[in-house]
C-alpha cells in the first residue's frame, strides 16, 4: 500500500465511512439517522455520499415506508474493504502493529 | 514509507475535505466510531434505571409484607400490585426505548433472525417457568416454597438470558451483569422468606442501578 485511497482520505467522507463501518455487514441506516450520528447538514452529507456512491463504496437504496420515501445507506463490500485497507495503511504509516 | 501528496479533490468543500496527517485521520476514525457506539447506546442507562427501580422498589415492597414486622408492614395485595406494575412498566419502557434506539437502522436478515430468536427465548423461558411452577403447586408445593421458587427461577432466567446475550452481541458488560444476577439467584433462596426478597432488591436492583450510572457516565463521556 503506497497511496492512501483519495475517496476516503478526506475528513467528511472518512467520518461517513467509519460510521457506516460500525454497522454489521447487511445492516443499513436511514439517511436522517446517519445525519444525526454525524451531525452534518443534509446537503453536505448528500454531496459526500454521492462521491462514495460513485466510487462504489456506498450502496444507496431508495424505498418507501407507507407513503414516506426513505433512503437507506450501507457500505458495499468494496467500501468495507477499502475502509479496512485505508485504516491498515494509516496504521502501517504510523508504525502501529495491526 | 512517506505520506502521499494530498489527493486532488475537485468540487469539494475544502475546509472539511482537506486531508490531515495519518495520525489525525486515524484519530478521526477512532473518535467517530467511539462517538457512534455511544450514541447508539444512548438509551441503555434509561433501560437499566427502569429495571433498577422495578427490582429495588418492587422486591423491597415484597420484603416489607413480612420483613420489617412488627414495626412496619405493607398489605400483601398492595405490594404485589405495585411489583407487577413496576415490572410491566420496565418491560414497556425497554420495548419503547429499544425501538427508539434502533430507529432508522435496518437489520440484516441474520441479525433480525438472531434478535427474534433471542426475544422468543425470553417469552418461552418465562412461560415455561410459570407452567413449571403451576405443576409444582399441583404436586403439593406449599405457598412458602412457591414464594422462594418464583423470584429465584425468574432471576436465574434473567441472568442466564443476559449472559447469553453478552455472548451473542460480544457485550462484556452484559456478561458481567448476567453473571452477577445468576449469583444473586443462587444465593438469595438460602436467606429464606422474606429475607430473600431483600437480597433481590438490594443485590439485584442495586446492580441495575449501578449499571445505569456507569452506562450514563460512559454514554455522556
Amino acid at each position: 500500500m503506497t497511496e492512501l485511497d483519495p475517496v476516503i482520505h478526506a475528513a467528511a467522507r472518512l467520518r461517513i465511512t467509519a460510521t457506516l463501518a460500525t454497522l454489521d455487514p447487511g445492516e443499513s441506516i436511514a439517511f436522517p439517522r446517519l445525519q444525526e450520528l454525524l451531525d452534518m447538514t443534509a446537503g453536505n452529507l448528500s454531496t459526500h455520499v454521492r462521491k462514495l456512491e460513485d466510487a462504489g463504496y456506498v450502496a444507496v437504496e431508495k424505498t418507501h415506508r407507507g407513503r414516506t420515501p426513505i433512503t437507506y445507506l450501507a457500505l458495499s463490500r468494496q467500501g468495507r474493504r477499502a475502509f479496512e485497507d485505508y485504516t491498515e495503511a494509516l496504521r502501517s504509516v504510523l508504525g502501529e502493529r495491526p | 514509507m512517506t505520506m502521499p501528496d494530498p489527493p486532488d479533490l475537485p468540487n469539494a468543500p475544502r475546509d472539511e475535505d482537506e486531508p490531515r496527517d495519518a495520525a489525525a485521520m486515524l484519530d478521526l476514525v477512532r473518535s467517530q466510531q467511539d462517538r457512534v457506539t455511544r450514541q447508539l447506546a444512548a438509551e441503555v442507562p434509561l433501560i437499566l434505571a427502569a429495571w433498577g427501580i422495578a427490582w429495588f422498589v418492587g422486591f423491597g415492597l415484597l420484603w416489607l409484607i413480612d420483613g420489617a414486622k412488627p414495626a412496619f408492614a405493607i398489605p400483601l395485595p398492595l405490594a404485589v400490585a405495585v411489583f407487577v406494575v413496576l415490572m410491566a412498566g420496565a418491560l414497556v419502557a425497554t420495548a419503547l426505548l429499544g425501538i427508539r434506539s434502533g430507529r432508522g437502522i435496518r437489520a440484516s436478515a441474520e441479525s433480525a433472525f438472531t434478535g427474534a430468536v433471542y426475544g422468543w427465548s425470553w417469552t418461552i423461558a418465562f412461560v415455561a417457568m410459570f407452567v413449571f411452577g403451576t405443576a409444582l403447586i399441583r404436586n403439593g408445593m406449599p405457598a412458602d416454597v412457591a414464594n422462594i421458587y418464583y423470584p429465584t427461577a425468574s432471576t436465574l432466567l434473567v441472568g442466564l438470558l443476559y449472559f447469553v446475550g453478552g455472548g451473542i452481541w460480544h457485550a462484556k458488560p452484559l456478561l458481567w451483569l448476567g453473571g452477577w444476577i445468576i449469583v444473586v439467584a443462587l444465593v438469595a433462596p438460602f436467606f429464606g422468606y422474606p429475607a430473600h426478597y431483600l437480597v433481590f432488591s438490594l443485590a439485584g436492583g442495586g446492580v441495575f442501578l449501578v449499571g445505569a450510572v456507569v452506562a450514563w457516565l460512559w454514554v455522556r463521556r
